[in-house]
């Protein structure tokens, strides 16, 4: 028998505190002990995570599948780079100017969003993501006159006592990606839980019957289109951060995929899903590319390519097969043997009628 | 003047003519049945009243509103709501979920709104509650917390009807609310529709094909064959109407 807590009972609120507790404590765990390089690596994992999360939007809960959300993080970072080294720009003004202009890039391909579903939105998603990297090209030779735009280079403001060396560089975006994520995290949460996030599923499950339940199908699938973008915005401003050069290389179909995989290893339509599967999939294939060339118990020609890609294939389609819900609907059909959290209950049924006449104020007063 | 006015309405689907000048109104808290043989149009009426399709030509008022200038996402919020033929609900989600969701268009927190939680606790609570009752009142409460994917089918059709109530509905489409039902579930059901129709203070429109249920609860029953009328009145005269009999059993002549 699975231990039964009661949604928003002491005992559950205990609970959540301990759990939120415990990941800010790792956290300042790996921020107190690693090296700016481990730092940067997990900087790194936030931003996969950050696109994962503003892709569960879209394509978890909306049911909109998009291949170009590299094409997203790519202009969020270039807005950014481009704007902070040739006008000057404030890096935080940057954050969201980049936001913005994904919002709006994001409600233009929404719009054939309205008429195309699935494969066809795919398939335009993907031209998309195709497009970009000429794109870049062309504003890099047109506006820079090199092959690479600098990304920019955030100073830890005084306050956080972290001076400009390399180190606190890495530690102040450390916190800074950490930040991020978690905001992302409970805008789409918030989404989610509200009436709006309702609609959102609803329009995934069955669009004819959100629209005749008075859902707005064009501003809905839109403006999720937009905001999902906006959030990607915000992983490419943390990208152009970190990195110390853009081109038009960084943000190809491939990161889309990345971005894909992240959300389905770790589960879409849950809401820490993309968060679990970003930080996975970074870091099997991370000890995977660090660790491969070492082993040479491979066969002959599979010890000599690209082992790490292989093995991380292999992990991939092995992990599908045990867990089609991704990680964390494995988790959780787990955790239910241990314990249920029963939600809270129904409004309780209002007393008959006849019973409450019968009692006048005087006699209720004297029970 | 009648709640529903539908005047001539015409809808053509390329050459095929599914609905010919038809005319019919419905008066407010009336229990109107639709009947006539498979390919009469009477779903296409309906989904021409719920936005889904186009009139080719006609008119459709609903107290003063011109319906068909309404789009499809529109007509929740002047009281009208709808059940589904072959069920059209929102499988991922549970049962109170969905009726929460039928509650849509009686909310007004929009996505900046819901992204930074301003004032919605207070709604969100009672369009909970109110979602808690409906079920309750469709014996459905002890499934709430249960996806709606997998259950009888039987259940489902209840929760499509407390879906559509949850907008506060004033007037409600039934497209065949007793297909696929066993006897003693049709008979349920028709103590449901009357019971609702009363506590709602509601009007009903009927399409069904169940003789039985149809002339047991309506106030009236309008009689289609060919997309066209071809009888209108009390349940008792439209059933002894012998063009009524003729389409459903064809004329020796």
């Amino acid at each position: 028998m699975p231990f039964h807590i009661r949604e928003s009972s002491p005992l559950h609120w205990v609970l959540r505190i301990i759990s939120v507790s415990a990941l800010a404590a790792l956290a300042v765990y790996i921020a107190s002990d690693s090296a700016p390089s481990t730092l940067g690596k997990i900087t790194e994992a936030c931003t996969l995570a950050i696109a994962a999360v503003s892709l569960n939007l879209l394509l978890g809960f909306n049911g909109q599948i998009s291949l170009g959300h590299s094409t997203f993080v790519g202009l969020a970072a270039f807005t950014a780079g481009y704007s902070v080294n040739a006008w000057h720009w404030n890096p935080w003004v940057s954050l969201g100017v980049a936001c913005l202009v994904c919002f709006v890039l994001g409600l233009i391909l929404g719009l054939p969003a309205l008429r195309l579903k699935g494969p066809y939105l795919a398939l335009v998603t993907l031209a998309v993501a195709f497009v970009w990297p000429t794109v870049a090209r062309k504003f890099l030779d047109q506006t820079v006159k090199a092959s690479t735009l600098k990304g920019m280079r955030l100073r830890p403001p005084t306050w956080t006592g972290l001076s400009n060396n390399r180190t606190d560089r890495a530690l102040f975006l450390f916190w800074l990606a950490i930040v991020l994520l978690v905001v992302t995290y409970v805008i789409v949460r918030n989404i989610r839980k509200s009436r709006i996030g309702r609609s959102l599923v609803a329009v995934r499950d069955n669009e004819t019957a959100a629209a005749v339940m008075g859902v707005n199908l064009a501003i809905t699938k839109t403006v999720t289109f937009g905001i999902s973008a906006a959030l990607a915005g915000v992983a490419g401003w943390l990208a152009a951060a970190q990195l110390a050069t853009l081109d038009e290389n960084s943000f190809t179909i491939l990161s889309s995929i990345k971005y894909l995989l992240a959300l389905f290893l770790g589960g879409a339509a849950t809401l820490a899903g993309p968060v679990v599967g970003a930080f996975s999939y970074f870091f099997a294939d991370d000890l995977l590319k660090t660790n491969a060339t070492k082993w040479d118990f491979l066969p002959g020609p599979l010890s000599k390519g690209p082992v790490a890609s292989f093995l991380l294939g292999v992990l991939v389609i092995v992990f599908v097969f045990i867990a089609p819900y991704g990680l964390v609907g494995f988790i959780k059909l787990q955790a239910r043997r241990v314990a249920v959290v029963i939600p809270r209950p129904l409004r309780a049924a209002p007393l008959a009628t006849e019973s409450t006449e019968h009692i006048s104020p005087a006699v209720a007063g004297e029970i | 003047m009648a709640m529903l006015d539908v005047r001539d309405v015409s809808v053509r689907f390329g050459g095929i003519v599914a609905l010919d000048g038809l005319s019919f109104t419905i008066d407010e808290g009336q229990i109107c049945g639709l009947i006539g043989p498979n390919g009469a149009g009477k779903t296409t009426m309906f989904n021409v009243i719920s936005r889904i399709y186009q009139a080719t030509s006609g008119r459709v008022s609903f107290r003063d509103t011109d319906l068909l200038q309404v789009p499809a996402h529109g007509i929740a919020k002047l009281g009208i709501a709808r059940t589904f033929q072959n069920l059209a609900l929102f499988p991922t989600m549970t049962l109170l979920e969905n009726v929460m969701v039928g509650a849509h268009s009686t909310g007004s927190a929009g996505f900046i709104r819901s992204t930074l939680r301003i004032g919605t606790a207070r709604a969100e609570r009672a369009v909970r509650d109110d979602a808690g009752d409906l079920l309750r009142s469709l014996h459905l409460d002890h499934l709430a917390f249960h996806p709606a994917a997998g259950l009888p089918f039987g259940t489902l059709k209840r929760l499509e009807i407390a879906r559509a109530l949850a907008a506060r509905p004033t007037f409600l489409l039934m497209d065949e609310p007793a297909s696929g039902l066993t006897h003693s579930e049709v008979d349920e059901l028709s103590e449901t529709i009357m019971r609702i129709r009363d506590e709602f203070k509601l009007a009903v429109l009927l399409v069904e094909h169940h003789m039985a249920m149809v002339m047991g609860i309506s106030d009236r029953v309008v009689a289609m064959e060919f997309g066209r009328k071809i009888a209108e009145g009390a349940p008792a005269a439209v059933q002894s109407d012998e063009r009524v009999i003729a389409a459903y059993l064809g004329t020796t002549t």
